[in-house]
């Protein structure tokens, strides 16, 4: 039971809200500051009773610890306590799993290890990325945070991952632009599901590799409707990337390719855009 | 002349090449087949198929701000979930999109949807105006801007621009003052209390017509509330950015073009306000902006906290600006060409040129209150650069700056 009685006062101590639900009357910014400093200096326990007091979405009863439990986190990015914060995300990350926490609440810490979390959140996020529940928010959070390790967690999840969860971690992957994930992508290109094809071919895109032009180009040239204005958009990204990559052949052969296989009267601006593209290689 | 370039010293980067890739594209950008006319294409100043997507409270003045000769051919809302017939009514943008008789899209749906739906109009081929706010984060906005050149398309905020070319935004615009210690204040006019969230609510359920997931979009499907929904749905960080997200853009979009800020931004934002809610946009005092030129924009609410009192509003009129030159360089400025007055979207659609508020330029502004925002949740000082659009020094204050989306939408 992490739930203290001063802990309680201290969350008291968050303003209530007005009666329209809201946070707009008699704000005390130091009142608030106040108490989340003693709040932090409690450090794991309180953080952890902080979710135990977190309530119903919406309800009145969760508003307070809501609040102070974000108030909380942040301070320790104000003060620059890294160990603080480290220990807060790492009591944040244990939580994600406990199926006693409203599904909301298991989104909302996701959404605080999105907002301040870092590798030491990466593993535990990647053990819910296959949860219905929360599957979005980890895999954003995995985004935010950012690098090889929260890519390689979404890597290891994606062969098990069906349907929605499968379609985001194959976007969250192509929001991270590792390296390592290029033959991710390339099997996910030939998935059933449009929206994961049109994720991968940005993931592709996005790494500015010149062997993903051709199935690039391949795909986007059978496409039709919306997934072709996208996946031709994946060639053209893939053509600047190359450009300013130092590959101007490569990026020639695609601009290339798009003048000619984008025929139609509502291609026009395709076509003008690789011929922009193509005058700036020069 | 192209007044949106933008240096970038270090070693070419993708939007350096999309930049130069478009160099030149102002006038003229792309030969349309309506400015060509010929067999089977109406000539110019003839009918444009246009469309509504969004279709509330500011659909309709959005969609006038398209111009004359512009005929309706489809709206789509995801209010339209029960009546959508995917031929004049929709409530999937992307079905619409994929449509060619759409020449030109309004878009006024929740901000959380503008850049995203801004940005797959263009690489469909249509020109857009947007209700403001452009983008609710800065990388978003970057986007827009990159499409807009990409893609050769006219992007137009709301009715903005027409501006009057003025000796100030000359002497902005000629980089001949290296320095200036221009204060000015933007005081009240935000709307701070009237647009702020709600952190204690009734879960309501989802009336049949809307499709809720999609109205979330890319932000966190929510359960759903009303007041997340229709004009309130600006006080939720899901979707806007509060009174300041809402109302900044009305106040700045001028200022930032007399006083040449739309063609950099912000170095330093130091924020007064109480602790932000993670979900609902709330109350916020001041926030003070300053550019690498010495120059500092504040912005204050009035609905909050103790007035804002480090600086007085000083050296603004052109007289002082013109006094900040030396002899040769206000004889340089005399020499220079008056500023190129753009047009507004119906004249930019027919002689392919940009508008006065086009995308780099919107995005400048939008950056602005953006950072006051981002400095208002983070609770501390930030440092930008205004080159990579990136905040200097601060991991997790960067993660307002490009903010991860809910699949399947992503920039």
């Amino acid at each position: 039971m992490a739930v203290t009685e001063q802990l309680k006062s201290l969350v008291e101590e968050m303003p209530d809200p007005n009666g329209a639900g809201m946070y707009t009357d008699n704000i005390d910014q130091e009142k608030i500051e106040k108490a989340v400093e003693v709040i932090a200096k409690g450090g794991r326990q309180n953080l952890l009773g902080l979710i135990e007091m977190l309530g119903e979405p919406g309800a009145q009863e969760n508003a307070k610890p809501h609040y102070a439990l974000h108030c909380v986190v942040n301070h320790t990015l104000i003060t620059r306590d890294e160990p603080l914060r480290k220990e807060f995300c790492e009591a944040m990350a244990s939580q994600l799993q406990n199926m006693n926490l409203h599904p909301y609440n298991r989104s909302y810490l996701c959404q605080e290890l999105q907002w301040a979390g870092r590798e030491e959140s990466c593993s535990a996020l990647g053990e819910v990325l296959l949860d219905p529940d929360i599957s979005d928010d980890a895999a954003t959070a995995l985004a935010a945070i950012g690098g090889e390790r929260a890519a390689a967690q979404i890597r290891d999840a994606v062969g098990q991952a069906e349907g929605k969860s499968r379609l985001n971690l194959i976007d969250a992957l192509a929001a991270l632009t590792e390296p390592a994930s290029a033959d991710t992508f390339q099997e996910a290109l030939q998935d059933k599901d449009r929206e994961v094809r049109i994720a991968a071919s940005l993931g592709l895109a996005s790494l500015g590799q010149p062997d993903s032009a051709e199935p690039l180009l391949k795909a986007a040239d059978a496409a039709q409707g919306w997934e072709r204005t996208q996946l031709t958009k994946s060639c053209l990204v893939l053509a600047e990337k190359l450009a300013a990559g130092g590959k101007p052949n490569d990026a020639k052969r695609v601009y290339e390719h798009l003048q000619k296989a984008r025929l139609g009267d509502n291609e026009q601006h395709i076509r003008d855009a690789a011929e922009r593209g193509l005058a700036a290689i020069g | 002349m192209m007044v949106n370039q933008r240096k970038h010293p270090q070693s070419v980067s993708r939007r350096t090449f999309v930049a130069g890739a478009a160099a030149g594209l102002t006038a003229p950008m792309i030969v349309s087949p309506h400015v060509l006319g010929g067999p089977n294409k109406t000539p110019p100043s003839d009918e444009f198929g246009g469309a509504l997507i969004g279709c509330g409270g500011r659909g309709k003045g959005t969609f006038g701000c398209l111009g004359p000769g512009v005929r309706l051919l489809a709206e789509c809302d995801v209010k339209f979930q029960d009546r959508a017939d995917n031929k004049t009514i929709y409530s999937d943008f992307r079905r619409l999109l994929e449509r060619d008789d759409i020449d030109v899209v309004a878009i006024a749906t929740h901000p959380g949807w503008h850049a995203l739906i801004s940005i797959a109009a263009m690489e469909a081929g249509k020109d857009v105006v947007c209700e403001k706010p452009m983008c609710r984060f800065i990388s978003e906005g970057r986007a827009v801007a990159e499409a807009e050149k990409r893609y050769g398309r006219v992007f137009q905020i709301e009715k903005k621009g027409g501006y009057n070319p003025s000796k100030t935004r000359k002497i902005f615009e000629s980089g001949l003052l290296k320095q200036c210690d221009s204060v000015y204040i933007q005081r009240g006019g935000f709307k701070v209390k009237g647009w702020s969230g709600k952190v204690a609510y009734k879960i309501d359920n989802i009336p049949a017509n809307l499709d809720w997931d999609m109205y979330c979009g890319p932000a966190p499907l929510r359960p759903f509330n009303k007041h997340r929904n229709g004009g309130s749905h600006r006080g939720y960080w899901d979707y806007e950015g509060g009174g300041l997200g809402d109302m900044a853009h009305h106040h700045l979009h001028a200022m930032a073009y007399e006083y040449g800020r739309d063609l950099t931004s912000p170095v330093e934002i130091i924020p007064y306000a109480p602790p932000a809610h993670p979900e609902a946009c709330g109350l916020w005092g001041w926030c003070e902006l300053k550019y690498a030129d010495g120059f500092t924009l504040v912005l204050e609410s009035g609905e909050w906290g103790k007035p804002y009192d480090r600086l007085q509003q000083q050296h603004t009129s052109e007289g002082d600006l013109l006094k900040m030159l030396s002899e040769a360089d206000r004889k340089k400025l005399d020499e220079l060409p008056e500023p190129e007055r753009l047009p507004f979207f119906p004249e930019a659609i027919r002689t392919r040129r940009q508008t006065a508020s086009h995308a780099e330029r919107s995005h400048r502004v939008a950056t602005i209150y953006h950072l006051a925002n981002a400095a208002f949740r983070c609770g501390r000082p930030l440092k930008f650069d205004p080159d990579t659009e990136q905040i200097v020094g601060d991991e997790e204050a960067n993660r307002l700056v490009n903010q991860p989306m809910r699949a399947p939408w992503r920039l």
